[in-house]
């Protein structure tokens, strides 16, 4: 298994590359965590396919605070799997419309550093 | 002589890989993509690949990348024994939504997706995948 960390500050999307398939292995197990209990985070799942050249896009995934999803497929040794993460909750936002989002169970608001950390794994 | 031997041990090598491929079934190895436009208010269809005789699942992976569009998506497989096109699915896809399939296809077969798109303005794409 491989895995990463990867931390999304507050306004931001970022995009990581985690691995480049394998022609003899079969299936690939991708799993993504959102560590943060409050905001969501939302992912796209993508591969730059070799033959065609192209950058296509699996899926969109919203990752609740706390859940987990996984993807399963092959590709091959021209394909890579990445991940473009958003997070567009703004460091300064606390009491908006997303108050409730932003309000944990006892009641604590996240104040201004809505950070949001998800967790790859792969093997 | 000893191109004999080289000869005799080559087919040999031929021979054992073919029966370990029989015994393993087929392994595919990579994923295979292509973009499909569809223009506005026009029905568009594509064939993405062929079934394979040995025992395998096939996997496609179908993503509308509008954010703004809704396309109709009818999942086909042209059955080549009744030499008939056979519709698996219909899904309307949301923007940024995607399905997936997954099924034995044989040698006769083909993968085929018809896409509607209704808008009367603007066309979509969707990114097919599959392995």
């Amino acid at each position: 298994m491989d895995a990463l960390v990867h931390t999304l500050t507050a306004s931001s999307t970022d995009s990581v590359t985690l691995f480049t398939g394998d022609s003899g292995k079969g299936l690939h197990r991708v799993y993504f965590y959102n560590t943060n209990d409050v905001l969501p985070a939302t992912l796209y799942l993508r591969v730059q396919e070799g033959a065609s050249d192209n950058q296509m896009t699996l899926s969109k995934l919203t990752l609740a605070p706390g859940e987990d999803k996984k993807w399963i497929g092959t590709i091959g040794a021209d394909d890579s799997f990445t991940i473009e993460a958003h997070n567009p909750y703004s460091s300064s936002l606390v009491d908006t419309e997303l108050v409730e989002v932003l309000t944990t169970e006892d009641g604590r608001i996240i104040g201004d550093n809505n950070t949001v950390v998800v967790n790859y794994s792969w093997w | 002589m000893v191109v004999s031997l080289v000869t005799t041990t080559l087919w040999l090598s031929i021979i054992a890989g073919g029966r370990l491929n029989i015994i393993m079934g087929y392994k595919h190895e990579d994923m295979d993509a292509a973009k499909m436009t569809v223009d506005k208010n026009t029905t568009s269809n594509i064939t993405a690949f062929s079934g394979t005789s040995a025992t395998r699942i096939h996997h496609a992976n179908v993503y509308n990348t509008s954010t703004s569009l809704t396309a109709i998506v009818y999942l086909k497989a042209h059955e080549g024994t009744i030499d008939h096109d056979v519709v698996l699915r219909r899904v309307e896809l949301a923007p940024e939504q995607h399905t997936t399939w997954a099924g034995g296809l044989g040698a006769d077969d083909t993968f085929i997706i018809q896409a509607e798109n209704p808008d009367t303005q603007n066309s979509l794409i969707l990114d097919i995948t599959w392995w």
